[in-house]
């Protein structure tokens, strides 16, 4: 069943909840930062809008762009940042791939348990206060970071044991704690942008987008983590909501809310585990659907689709969908070539196919 | 959350029940946020993807704790906690909103702190060695081929192009055509997320179950030590100068 991406945006909760949550961490900030207990990292120049649970509305800054990379994507699927790069270049938007950045450790805490809170906190607070330092706003490639940095400053926020803790280890780095106005993750930025990206697209590229079937998958800590400040409510909107506004069908499936199968450590050690909740999902969406591209924002999602197909022949089944991330997509509208600046080539389900289907060439 | 607030379920049990794994787990600041009563009504195991294909079920991780049940904790403790795939669909779809997903990674900590944890944590050693010695947590050479034979042949072919094909890729983008690593991070990067380890009293931990890391750590902070450590004194003076100003 194909759909309007205004008929998904669910209803907004406008209700408080419990008490013993932060519901509008904008506040909860303000009178910290007044109090002198934290820095807050302002937004620099132009944003949009977007609203968010309780009927919050999320600042996305349009411009001055620090780049949090993703250790997935640029060891596994680089053509991801690569996209994000270019769509930024062709729109006229200044940003900073900064190498004094690390990686936010989530993955491997996640999935090990090496690690503890004042750690990560840290790690994040030292990344925060490295976009701060450079005057740019800090946004992320990877909805792991996304998540875990969503968390960590709610956390911050929450506890002043952590607040403490962390400012102790910043100074010893010659740091200080300041939190991010917002927590921007990259496909929130592509949903702000997206009538720019239409109007800055090359007709001959919407020509082919127009009319091709696609489903969407959400990286689970980019809206189950911590759920109140997603752009929609309480279903996440941005993917389907840029690729609709590119002229792509967007389907329903019934399966859309669940795990890829990712599970953090499954993917290294049990992937047994990886390959049968991936069954699941790509039967639903083979037998409700049969699209032609799976859209996603998350680098473990964007992993296990399209590492997870192939295997499938071992239990009779035959899949074939191209994962496509967001901004690959807005790449190709803009005009990049799929392989030297979407770097759709480091995908092991073949992307060939779709391009042919769009008119795309490749070689 | 609010640094006031207190949580009576929690606190009822805590001054009743448990042994010494939930006392532990309870000591976990996040704990007072993530159990908030169960109806076991079973939302959250209709949701988790480990309750589909394991002996793992997030109501009961919510329920042992709501008991102080030692036994069926311990259980937990030594095997099932690495069953979850930490996505939280149990903390997003459950109508009190309870996170097992939350309770499982303090209990993974306290695993990992605890020497329970070197079974599972078998085959991870070069991801904790990359994030503790490069800054990052994944290289595309770790990708390899013989490493993950179910991802197909074009890995295969991936594999053996990845140094041209990211030439091609990352053609003006300096620092990101590298393979032992995900992003050429500084040295001195890398020093300070070795710093954030020590200090922050993680790498101590990380010696429970690799201690050999915790020797090649600490020899590739001393032998950078001085330079490093005067970088930083610098950045400590100009903080406190701002400050000043």
């Amino acid at each position: 069943m194909s759909y309007e991406i205004n008929d998904v945006k669910t209803e907004i909760n406008h209700g408080k909840g419990m008490n013993y949550h932060v519901h509008d961490i904008r506040a909860e900030m303000k009178k910290l930062e007044e109090e002198g207990e934290i820095k807050i990292a302002h937004l620099i120049g132009p944003y949009r809008e977007e609203e968010v649970m309780y009927g919050i509305k999320k600042r996305v800054p349009l411009d001055m762009h620090y780049q949090h990379k993703s250790c997935g994507q640029c060891a596994n699927l680089p053509g991801v940042p690569r996209s994000n790069f270019y769509y930024r270049d062709k729109l006229g938007i200044k940003y900073y791939n900064d190498m004094q950045q690390t990686s936010c450790t989530a993955w491997n805490y996640h999935a090990s348990g090496l690690g503890n809170l004042v750690q990560l906190a840290s790690v994040a607070a030292r990344n925060w206060h490295r976009a701060y330092e450079e005057g740019y706003n800090f946004t992320i490639h990877c909805v792991t970071s996304f998540g875990n940095y969503l968390e960590m400053r709610h956390l911050l926020v929450g506890n002043k044991e952590l607040r403490d803790s962390v400012k102790k280890v910043l100074a010893k780095l010659g740091r200080e704690l300041v939190i991010p106005e917002e927590i921007i993750h990259d496909s929130e930025i592509a949903y702000a942008l997206r009538d720019k990206i239409l109007a800055s697209a090359d007709p001959k590229r919407l020509e082919g987008i127009k009319g091709l079937r696609a489903v969407e998958h959400y990286g689970c800590h980019f809206f189950k983590q911590v759920s109140d400040d997603i752009i929609g409510g309480k279903r996440p909107i941005v993917v389907g909501g840029l690729a609709s506004t590119l002229g792509v069908q967007m389907e329903e499936y019934s399966k859309w809310f669940m795990c890829c199968g990712f599970g953090f450590r499954h993917i290294l050690v049990n992937r047994e585990f990886t390959r049968s909740a991936q069954n699941i999902k790509l039967k639903a969406i083979k037998q409700e659907v049969d699209p032609d591209m799976i859209l996603v924002n998350c680098t473990g999602c964007g992993t296990t689709f399209d590492k997870t197909q192939w295997i499938q022949k071992a239990v009779g089944e035959d899949y074939h969908y191209p994962v496509v991330f967001y901004s690959q997509l807005a790449a190709l509208a803009l005009g990049a070539h799929p392989f030297k600046e979407a770097g759709l080539n480091f995908h092991v389900t073949p992307v060939e196919p779709l391009l042919d289907k769009m008119g795309i060439a490749y070689n | 959350m609010s640094e006031e607030t207190k949580n009576p379920i929690t606190e009822k049990i805590e001054n009743t029940k448990g042994g010494h794994f939930y006392k532990e787990i309870m000591k976990d600041f996040r704990i007072k946020e993530s159990l908030h009563g169960c109806l076991n009504c079973g939302t959250c195991v209709a949701n988790c993807p480990a309750a589909a294909f394991y002996d793992y079920s997030p109501r009961e991780v919510c329920q042992m704790m709501i008991e102080g049940d030692e036994e069926t904790i311990e259980e937990y403790m030594k095997g099932k906690i690495w069953n979850c795939a930490q996505c939280y669909s149990c903390k997003y779809r459950c109508p009190k909103e309870n996170s097992a997903a939350d309770i499982v990674m303090a209990m993974r900590e306290i695993a990992v702190r605890e020497g329970l944890a070197a079974e599972a944590l078998a085959g991870y050693t070069r991801i904790a060695k990359l994030v503790l010695t490069r800054g990052n947590q994944l290289a595309p050479d770790m990708l390899s081929p013989d490493a993950f034979p179910d991802w197909g042949p074009r890995m295969i072919e991936l594999s053996s192009k990845k140094m041209e094909m990211r030439e091609e890729l990352f053609e003006g983008f300096p620092g990101m055509n590298v393979v032992d690593r995900a992003w050429a991070a500084e040295d001195y990067t890398i020093y300070e997320m070795q710093k954030i380890w020590e200090e922050s009293g993680a790498l101590e931990k990380v010696g429970t179950v690799f201690p050999f890391l915790v020797d090649i750590v600490q020899e590739d902070m001393e032998d950078k030590a001085e330079e490093m450590d005067a970088k930083i004194e610098e950045k400590k003076a100009k903080l406190e100068a701002s400050k000043k100003k």
